[in-house]
C-alpha cells in the first residue's frame, strides 16, 4: 500500500515539476530532462513488469493530461507503458550486478526518449519531425541521464525501506492483480499482516513460472500473514515451533496452488496435475497439522470454517512454503509433529522457517547454514509469516523465530522479494543501506541480520544459487521433487 | 521471467487504450471526451502548478543573491544578516520592477491597440518538443479558448484550451501554429509558422509569402492580419521582424526567418485579449524600428493613424 501511494505521490510531483519548473529553465541545448521518464524507468526497474506497465501508463496519462501539453494525449501513455513493462522485466536479471541497474536505467531512458519521438513521428504529431528530433533526442537523453542517479537515489531513499519492502512486497501482488485473496478475506487484517501477505505472494511467484501463477498469493499467504499480524500470530508461531510445516520445494509450483484454490473453491485441475492437489487435499500432511492447528486453536474457528476447510488453509499454506515437502510429508499424516523425524533434511531444504523449527524443536542450535537466507522462495513465506508476523514486527525473544538458527537475527529467513533490482543494488552501493535489507521487508527487527547474511551471500537467489548449492541441497531438492 | 499472461494482458489493453486515446484526440472531436481529460488534467495540475509557480518566482529571484555568510563575531553577523535582508528586499524590489516593466509594457501596447486584456503569469511549459506553456488566467477570469496571447514586446500565442484557473497558450513557434502576417509597410500578406525545435538556438519562425513578386528584406517588420472576429488571432499584434530571407528558385512563394519580438525563453507577464479592438490598428502598434546592420531601403512604418496612444489605464482593464 505504502509502496502505492509512494509511487502516485512521486509521480504526481514529477509531472508538476517537470511541467512547472524544468521545463521552463533556460538550459542549453533547448530541451530539458524527462523527470517523468527516468523515474517511470527507475520504478519500474524496482518493483516489476506489472507495476511498470501501470505506473507508466499513469504517469503517460498524467503527463499527456497536465495543461501545457500539446501533443496527442496518449503518447507518452503508450510509450511510458511499453517503457515500464520493459523495464519491470530487466528487473530481474540484474541482481547479480553492482552496477547493471544504474545502467539499465540509463537505457531505459535512452530507449524510452527514442520511443517516443518515433511514435510521435509515426502519429505524425506536427512537433516532432526528423530534424526537431535530431536536435532534442541527444540534449535530452543526455539531461536524463544527468537525472538518473539522482532519481534512484531518491526511489531507493525517500520510499523507505521497510515501507519500501514491504509496500514492495505487497504492490506487486496488488498491482498486479493477483488478487491478495488473503488479504481482501481477511478484511480487517493489520497491516503488517497484509504486507507479509504481500512478501508471501511476491516470494512465491518469484520462482518458476508455474509457481507464479498458481501459487500467487492464495488465500493460504493472506492467511498466514493475516495471522500473524494479528492474534493469531502466536499461534501459529507456536505452532511453527511444535512442528516442522511440511514443505514442498520448489516444485511446489501449481500443485501448491491448486491446493490453495481448491481449498478456496477454485478449480484444483486448472493449475497443474491434479496429482499435487490430491495429495494435498487428500492425505493430511504435517504442514497442514501445524498450520491448521495453529489456526483453530489460536485463532479459534472464527475465521475458519469447517475443519475442513481448515485443512485446506494449511495445506495450502504448507505448498506454499517450499522446502522439503518430502521428509516432512512423508514422514507425517497429519500427526504431531515430528520435529526431529528428519530434521537435517528438512533444515536444509527448507529456508529459514522449517529450519528453524526443526533445530530449535530439537533443541540443537543447528547451523543455521541449512536456513540459508539465499534460500529459495517459499522461504520468503513461511519465514515472513512466522517471524514479522510478530504484530509488532519485533521479534519475541521467546518466539520461535530467532532460536530457530542459533544464530539471532540470521536466522530469520530472507525474504526474496526485499533485495532484487535496484534496491539490492542500492544495498551495494549506498553504503548506509548496508544491513538494512531484505528484512526490512519486515516491519520488524530482522532486517539487519538478513542483510548481512545477504550480503554474506551474494543476495540474490539466483547469485546464490549458483554459488551456494550443496550437495545437501541438492539432494533435499530432489527428495522433495518427488513431491508435487 | 516475473510476468504472466495475465501481466501481458494488461499490457496488451493498456496499449489499446492508449491507441484509442491517440486516435480520438487526433480525430479532434471538440468537446469530446479528450477535451475533458484535460479539463481535469488542468483542474488538477493546474492548480498545483500555479502554487509551484507563485513559490518558485520568488525563490528563483533572490536565490542568487543570498550567500551563506559565517563570521565569529556578532556584530559581522549581524551586518551581514542585515545586508542579506537588503539585497533581498532589493532584489525582490527589482523583480517585482522588471515584472511591473512588463506589465507596463504590455499595457502600453494593449492601449495603443486598444486591446482589452487579462493579464496573466506564465507558470509553466510544456514538455517534450511542444512548445506551449500555462497561464495563471482561465475560466473564471473571462478567458476563451482562441483568444490570442501578447506580452509587452508581441504576440506570444493563443489559447488552446481553458481550464477553471489554469489556460494553455500554444506558442507562435510551435510548429503546429500557423498565424496570418502583414508585412508592415507593404501590406504584403503572408503566414508564419513556428519551427519548433528544428533548428538549434532560440526559436524562430518561417515566413511564407503568398505574392511571388513581394520583397523580402531583413528587418521588414511583421504584424497579424487578423482573425475573423479576432479569433484565434486579433489583428494588428507585432509578430517579429524578417532576419533572413531565403532565396529559393524553385519555389512559387518567398521564405524568410523571421525573429518573434516575445522571446519564448523570458515569457513572464502576458496578455490575454478578451475584447479585441474595433479597428484593426494595422502597424501602429510597432515598436520602434530596431537598427539592422543592413540598411533596407524600405522606410520605417509609417506610424501616423493613432499614434499618439492613449493612456493605457484609461483603455486597458487588467484583470486577473
Amino acid at each position: 500500500m505504502r509502496r502505492v501511494i509512494f509511487a502516485v505521490a512521486a509521480i504526481l510531483a514529477a509531472v508538476v515539476l517537470q511541467t512547472a519548473l524544468l521545463d521552463r529553465l533556460p538550459l542549453p541545448g533547448g530541451s530539458a530532462p524527462n523527470l517523468v521518464l527516468v523515474l517511470v524507468v527507475t520504478l519500474a526497474l524496482a518493483s516489476g513488469p506489472m507495476d511498470g506497465i501501470l505506473i507508466g501508463f499513469g504517469a503517460g496519462l498524467a503527463l499527456d493530461m497536465a495543461p501545457p501539453a500539446s501533443n496527442l494525449l496518449g503518447l507518452s501513455a503508450l510509450v511510458f507503458c511499453v517503457i515500464g513493462y520493459g523495464c519491470g522485466r530487466l528487473r530481474g536479471p540484474l541482481e547479480r550486478s553492482t552496477w547493471l541497474p544504474l545502467a539499465v536505467v540509463v537505457l531505459g531512458v535512452t530507449a524510452g526518449e527514442a520511443l517516443y519521438a518515433l511514435a510521435g513521428m509515426i502519429f505524425g504529431d506536427p512537433d516532432i519531425t526528423w530534424q526537431s528530433v535530431r536536435l532534442v533526442l541527444p540534449v535530452a537523453v543526455f539531461y536524463d541521464i544527468l537525472l538518473c542517479p539522482f532519481v534512484v537515489y531518491a526511489v531507493v531513499r525517500f520510499s523507505g525501506y521497510g515501507g519500501w519492502a514491504t509496500a514492495r512486497a505487497r504492490a506487486p501482488g496488488h498491482l498486479a492483480g493477483r488478487d491478495l485473496a488473503g488479504a481482501g478475506l481477511l478484511g480487517g487484517m493489520a497491516a503488517a499482516g497484509a504486507a507479509m501477505a504481500g512478501t508471501a505472494v511476491r516470494d512465491t511467484r518469484s520462482g518458476r513460472e508455474p509457481r507464479l501463477r498458481a501459487a500467487a498469493a492464495r488465500q493460504g499467504d493472506g492467511w498466514v500473514g493475516g495471522r500473524q499480524g494479528a492474534a493469531g500470530q502466536r499461534a501459529a508461531a507456536r505452532g511453527w515451533l511444535r512442528r516442522a510445516p511440511r514443505l514442498r520445494a520448489r516444485n511446489g509450483v501449481a500443485g501448491s496452488a491448486a491446493a490453495a484454490q481448491a481449498g478456496l473453491g477454485r478449480p484444483a485441475g486448472t493449475a497443474v496435475p491434479g496429482r499435487p492437489v490430491q495429495l494435498r487435499l487428500g492425505t493430511p500432511r504435517r504442514g497442514d497439522g501445524v498450520l491448521g492447528g495453529s489456526l483453530r486453536g489460536l485463532v479459534g474457528g472464527g475465521l475458519a470454517g469447517p475443519p475442513g476447510g481448515h485443512g485446506r488453509e494449511s495445506r495450502m499454506r504448507g505448498a506454499a512454503f517450499r522446502g522439503s515437502g518430502g521428509p516432512a510429508g512423508s514422514g507425517s499424516a497429519g500427526g504431531p509433529p515430528r520435529a526431529g523425524s528428519s530434521p537435517r533434511l528438512r533444515s536444509r531444504a527448507f529456508r529459514g522457517g522449517p529450519s528453524a523449527l526443526s533445530t530449535a524443536g530439537r533443541g540443537r542450535p543447528a547451523r543455521s547454514a541449512p536456513l540459508r537466507l539465499r534460500g529459495r522462495r517459499g522461504d520468503g513465506i513461511v519465514g515472513g509469516g512466522v517471524l514479522s508476523g510478530g504484530s509488532a514486527g519485533r521479534r519475541m525473544s521467546g518466539a520461535p523465530g530467532p532460536r530457530r538458527s542459533g544464530r539471532g537475527r540470521g536466522a530469520a529467513p530472507r525474504f526474496r522479494g526485499g533485495d532484487r533490482g535496484l534496491l539490492r543494488w542500492a544495498d551495494r552501493v549506498l553504503p548506509w543501506r548496508r544491513g538494512t535489507l531484505p528484512g526490512g521487508g519486515l516491519p520488524g527487527g530482522n532486517g539487519g541480520g538478513l542483510g548481512g547474511r545477504r550480503r554474506g551471500f551474494g543476495g540474490s537467489r539466483r547469485g546464490g544459487f549458483g554459488r551456494r548449492r550443496s550437495a545437501v541441497w541438492r539432494t533435499a531438492s530432489k527428495r522433495t521433487g518427488g513431491l508435487p | 521471467m516475473h510476468d504472466s499472461r495475465r501481466t501481458r494482458l494488461i499490457l496488451g489493453v493498456l496499449l489499446i487504450a492508449a491507441l484509442a486515446l491517440i486516435t480520438v484526440d487526433s480525430r479532434d472531436v471538440a468537446g469530446g471526451p479528450i477535451s475533458g481529460l484535460r479539463g481535469i488534467g488542468g483542474t488538477i495540475f493546474g492548480s498545483a502548478e500555479s502554487l509551484v509557480g507563485s513559490v518558485a518566482r520568488p525563490v528563483a529571484g533572490f536565490f542568487g543573491n543570498v550567500t551563506s555568510g559565517s563570521a565569529s563575531q556578532g556584530k559581522i553577523e549581524g551586518l551581514q544578516r542585515e545586508l542579506i535582508r537588503l539585497r533581498t528586499e532589493l532584489s525582490q524590489a527589482r523583480l517585482s520592477k522588471a515584472q511591473e516593466a512588463q506589465l507596463q509594457r504590455l499595457l502600453v501596447l494593449a492601449g495603443r491597440g486598444r486591446y482589452r486584456i487579462v493579464a496573466a503569469n506564465v507558470i509553466a511549459a510544456g514538455p517534450g518538443y511542444n512548445s506551449s506553456v500555462t497561464i495563471d488566467a482561465g475560466r473564471d477570469d473571462g478567458i476563451k479558448p482562441d483568444e490570442t496571447v501578447l506580452n509587452g514586446a508581441g504576440l506570444v500565442g493563443t489559447v488552446t484550451s481553458v481550464a477553471a484557473r489554469t489556460s494553455t497558450v500554444l506558442l507562435t513557434t510551435d510548429a503546429s501554429s500557423t498565424v496570418g502576417v502583414r508585412l508592415a509597410g507593404s501590406g504584403q500578406i503572408g503566414a508564419v509558422t513556428g519551427t519548433g525545435r528544428t533548428r538549434p538556438g532560440p526559436a524562430m519562425l518561417r515566413l511564407q509569402v503568398f505574392d511571388a513578386g513581394a520583397v523580402l528584406q531583413p528587418g521588414q517588420q511583421l504584424v497579424t492580419f487578423g482573425s475573423v472576429h479576432g479569433r484565434p488571432y486579433v489583428p494588428g499584434v507585432p509578430v517579429g521582424v524578417i532576419t533572413q530571407v531565403r532565396a529559393s528558385a524553385a519555389s512559387l512563394t518567398k521564405f524568410a526567418l523571421v525573429r518573434p519580438y516575445a522571446n519564448e525563453q523570458s515569457l513572464g507577464v502576458v496578455g490575454v485579449v478578451i475584447v479585441p479592438p474595433r479597428t484593426n490598428p494595422r502597424d501602429s502598434v510597432l515598436p520602434p524600428r530596431p537598427v539592422t546592420p543592413t540598411p533596407s531601403p524600405s522606410p520605417v512604418p509609417s506610424g501616423g493613424r493613432s499614434s499618439q496612444a492613449p493612456s493605457p489605464a484609461a483603455t486597458a482593464s487588467v484583470g486577473g
